[in-house]
């Protein structure tokens, strides 16, 4: 499928004359667990309208950031309309995506005659009602702005790729890498191919392949997701491939569009876009099976990680990954730590709001009787952990990101406390919230550099943060909502078949 | 061979408003038996030297007394002699043993006792009689008398300041009392006193270090067992107060004295490079913001705990809000009240504060300021650097408050910083710090001089105070340089 291009009348824009809008609306949504999402999550999360956009990400390593960053270098506007965005969570409500939806346009709308529309969307996103969250926005939009004016959204690799997706847009450009440290470049390359678009210097056309597979979340440090890449830079480098994205997909969501895909941008020749995301999709169709995990549980990981020289050793227990939708309280980890009777383990951190507040009350120097984590969903991410705490300290759990994946940024994980249990650090968080780089462990005076072992809840995005420091990276993978053994959930409507539940041939 | 070891060390500055009472020795470090052990084993200090010492040339430790507190007043008269009988009572109970190895200080004063050191010496040396070597660490900040030489086989001064070889004190002393018991050496020590008050000085750095090389030198001869410059602790007002040289050799009382002599003519040589020249709070802050690269490292030498300061000044606190910086910090000021005050109010709180500045109003008037409570603590943490690395650090519950771009830290302990790990627990990389800054003289060398990009102290009104002239000396031997003309020493 394609899209195809057509002379736009404004060939001869200057970059004085240039006004871009600029928004976002970006959920991953898990449709399989959690409550629906409300439209208050994403006001307390993430709600900008015009300039608190450009205050609120002009230096932040992000895609809109990176949005901001082109239009000041290259001299054109940035018109920011509306943004909104929320951490991983359930089904969005129908009243939820209708407002963000309307705030949208309607910004969109009021900022008159605009050149071009650059939005930051995540690719995941699904409400009551709207399987595709993206393809449906961008129909909206091209509804409004109509059919000559630049569409270019930058996606999450986490994505549902769909035909209306495509149809609607002039361009999608998809981070290649994950952890996600390129979505500034893809925001700032969003930007740099509207203004091309509009001086006649690119005309792109797309083609999108999709293959009937889902895969578990992988990085792209290093492995078969690298050796993919360098496939679509060596494309990219021949000239003509404007962009060539291997789309991972994501499979913690239970909607027919799941899928595994590669989205081929080319410079007007629709030929070559598609034989580029044919060649990449054959590539990694062929090997799918070096994408299946078999990672090792809790008390394996730690056996491991004792026996490795030097530290620290990280452990991601990446099937309670809030970066993915899981609530971040499960406690088999902890649990496995505390048993193990280790002298030297820092673990940051686990989501238990009734905890820090139970610290912050009886203050440091006290020990509490706690109850830590597994409140969301015991049956399958583990029951509380009781345990004498003593409380070192606590915080405001605020500090901004180090990690290049977002450096600059703000978070804030409301009360946060610091306990000891033997030899163990907890740090409890009132927020959910994945651990992408130390400065949550430094916010509470640890350096990572000294522990044994060191444990966290993410799937990849720690990685950016934490593999110039770890002496290894074990990943372990107990049951929870975010985990990678896919064959584990209970699918009703995804489209069948679908590897690796399936036997499926292809092409 | 059997040893005990113990002692009571305390720098004592009797300038301050108060004592020190037996309620601060029990409350800071009181150590009977065992529990000396405990406390010293695997810390990089004197008595953690002797215990590893022991072990490794196979000689039973025995463990007696030993107390310790933060510099302060005068010792009271009850804590003195409460001191001295669990002191001399746990010698006692021990004897015999084939050496005593004792930790002081060298600056202890009290009431009725002068010389802590000299009194306490003496009443052991009749414990055990001439015959059992007695070996004593100390401080280069004592002020050493001839008692204390008279009443010892042997006083092993630290050379470094900041202390970081204070654990190879301990050590030394221990194989220094096997040699001895052997017969293989016979010590003997002559001092030389210097009319001189030293302003706090840095053995890595000229003058003081010139005169180390210069010990050093005399060391390595043949006969040589050592010879340490104590620069003498300034802030006493005790006719013993001054510099000294000690010097040890193996049976040569003519070496020794010699030795002795040549290096207080050195020091005496150099006088005037020990005066220093230190910039004001705001000069060190402009100096600060004018040098590349982070972190900048301002100590506030006059307000020094480590001297017997209140550890609560506000003159450089001042000028810092003053000074509205960005990517600053202050570790720590030291005000119970505030911390109580920030832990009521909880984290997330902005409270009206008055920091500091509750002692007197020479170290400054409180300061007053809405700050945000970012972070509170338990205060305790483990030293990392080279200076007593494995102590113990319990400053009582902290909190750090922000105030526009300064990170301030308030504890509830007077104690001096040493090193980057009080910023650590609170939160703060001290290499993303612009400006640093903190109460201490020169220990916190050790610490930050790793990390720093540059270090400037700071000289303001207060108890450890470079500005000898605004304390009311009466009690020092006169003529005493620099205050009077005229000084010369024996040569």
């Amino acid at each position: 499928m394609g899209r195809d291009g057509r002379d736009s009348p404004h060939l001869d824009h200057k970059e004085d004359d240039i006004r871009i809008a600029i928004g976002q609306i970006s959920h991953e949504t898990n449709t399989m667990f959690g409550p629906p999402t409300p439209v208050e999550e994403f006001q307390r999360q993430g709600w900008f309208h015009g300039q608190e956009i450009i205050e609120q990400y002009e230096r932040a390593r992000t895609y809109v950031g990176g949005m901001i960053a082109a239009a000041r270098d290259l001299g054109v506007e940035a018109v920011p309309t509306f943004a909104a965005q929320a951490h991983p969570s359930g089904t969005i409500e129908r009243a939820a995506f209708e407002r963000m939806r309307d705030e949208l346009l309607s910004a969109i709308r009021a900022a008159g005659a605009v050149d071009a529309v650059c939005l930051a969307l995540h690719g995941a996103g699904s409400a009551e009602g709207v399987d595709d969250l993206e393809g449906t926005i961008l129909q909206a939009v091209r509804d409004v702005v109509g059919l000559d004016v630049p569409l270019i959204a930058t996606l999450d690799l986490h994505c549902h790729s769909t035909g209306t997706m495509i149809s609607n847009a002039t361009a999608l450009l998809t981070v290649h890498e994950y952890p996600h440290v390129d979505g500034y470049e893809r925001g700032y390359e969003a930007v740099e191919l509207a203004v091309r678009a509009l001086k006649g210097e690119a005309r792109p056309v797309m083609h999108l392949e999709v293959l009937p597979m889902t895969i578990p979340p992988t990085t792209s440090f290093h492995g078969p997701v690298r050796e993919i890449n360098e496939l679509c830079w060596e494309w990219e480098s021949r000239g003509g491939i404007i962009d060539l994205t291997f789309v991972h997909g994501y499979p913690h969501t239970d909607v027919p569009i799941i899928s595994t895909s590669v989205i081929a941008v080319a410079n007007g020749d629709a030929a070559l876009a598609r034989e580029a995301a044919r060649d990449v999709a054959a590539r990694i169709w062929g090997m799918r099976d070096r994408f299946l995990a078999n990672l090792p549980l809790p008390d394996e990981a730690i056996r491991q990680a004792l026996d490795t020289d030097g530290g620290p050793v990280v452990i991601a227990e990446v099937s309670d990954n809030p970066g993915g939708g899981s609530p971040g309280d499960g406690t088999h980890l902890l649990r496995a730590l505390i048993d193990a009777r280790l002298t030297s383990a820092a673990f940051g951190f686990i989501y238990d709001p009734e905890t820090a507040q139970q610290a912050h009350d009886a203050g440091p120097g006290a020990t509490i009787a706690a109850r830590i984590g597994g409140k969301t969903d015991p049956a399958m991410m583990g029951a509380p952990v009781e345990v004498d705490a003593y409380v070192k300290s606590v915080t405001d759990g605020q500090f901004i990101t180090q990690s290049p994946m977002g450096r600059g940024g703000r978070r804030s994980l409301g009360r946060m406390a610091r306990l000891v249990v033997g030899g163990v650090d907890i740090i409890v968080g009132s927020e959910s919230n994945q651990t992408i780089d130390a400065e949550l462990f430094l916010l509470h005076g640890i350096d990572v550099n000294r522990y044994r072992i060191v444990a966290l809840k993410s799937q990849n995005h720690f990685l950016a943060g934490f593999e110039p420091i770890a002496a290894r990276i074990i990943r372990t993978d107990p049951p929870g909502w975010t985990t990678s053994n896919l064959r584990s959930f209970d699918y009703k409507r995804i489209s069948r078949p679908i590897w690796p539940l399936d036997e499926v041939s292809w092409p | 061979m059997r040893i005990a070891i113990g002692g009571v060390s305390h720098e004592t500055n009797t300038f301050c408003a108060g004592m020190t009472e037996l309620a601060d020795f029990q409350g800071s470090m009181w150590e009977l038996g065992q529990d000396l052990l405990d406390a010293h084993a695997g810390v990089r200090d004197d008595l953690g030297g002797m215990i590893d010492a022991a072990a490794r040339l196979g000689i039973e430790v025995v463990p007696t007394f030993f107390a310790a507190t933060q510099p302060y007043g005068t010792i009271s008269r009850e804590a003195y002699e409460r001191l001295r009988d669990e002191l001399i009572g746990g010698l006692r109970s021990t004897l015999p043993v084939d050496a005593l190895c004792l930790a002081m200080h060298g600056a202890g004063v009290a009431e009725g006792a002068d010389d802590l050191e000299g009194a306490l010496l003496q009443e052991i040396r009749a414990l055990v009689g001439p015959d059992v070597p007695i070996l004593v660490t100390l401080d280069l900040h004592g002020n050493i008398t001839q008692t204390m030489v008279d009443n010892s086989n042997v006083l092993l001064g630290c050379h470094l300041y900041p202390h970081t070889d204070m654990y190879e004190r301990g050590i030394e002393a221990v194989e220094l009392a096997q040699r001895i018991v052997s017969g293989e050496i016979r010590p003997v020590t002559r001092l030389a006193h210097i009319p001189m008050l030293v302003q706090a000085a840095a053995t890595g750095i000229h003058p003081a270090r010139t005169v180390n090389e210069h010990c050093a030198e005399w060391e390595s001869g043949p006969g040589v067992v050592d010879v340490t410059f104590f620069h003498g602790f300034p802030y006493t007002d005790t006719p013993d107060v001054g510099v000294t040289v000690v010097a040890t050799t193996n049976g040569d009382a003519d070496l020794a004295e010699r030795a002795a002599r040549d290096v207080a003519r050195r020091i005496w040589e150099l006088r005037d490079d020990f005066r220093q020249q230190l910039p004001t709070p705001a000069e060190a802050i402009q100096q600060a913001l004018d040098t590349d690269g982070c972190p900048v490292v301002i100590a506030e030498t006059s307000d020094n705990a480590g001297g017997g300061a209140a550890a609560d000044g506000t003159h450089l606190l001042k000028a810092m809000l003053a000074a509205d910086l960005r990517d600053a910090a202050f570790g720590f000021i030291y005000d119970p009240e505030t911390v109580e005050q920030a832990h009521a109010a909880g984290v997330g709180a902005a409270i009206q504060a008055f920091i500091g500045g509750k002692t007197d109003a020479l170290h400054g008037t409180p300061v007053k300021a809405t700050a945000y409570v970012k972070t509170l603590t338990d205060g305790r943490f483990t030293l990392q650097g080279a200076l007593a690395k494995g102590m113990k650090i319990d400053l009582g519950r902290t909190a750090r408050l922000v105030v526009g771009g300064l990170d301030i830290i308030v504890g509830s302990d007077r104690q001096q910083t040493y090193e980057p790990e009080l910023f650590l627990l609170h939160g703060i990389d001290v290499s993303r710090c612009k400006i640093v800054a903190l109460k201490s003289s020169q220990h916190f060398r050790a610490g930050f001089e790793p990390v720093a990009a540059r270090i400037i102290r700071t000289d303001s009104p207060g108890a450890t105070t470079n500005d000898f002239s605004l304390f009311p000396y009466q009690r020092i031997t006169r003529p005493m340089w620099p205050f009077d003309e005229g000084v010369g020493i024996r040569e």
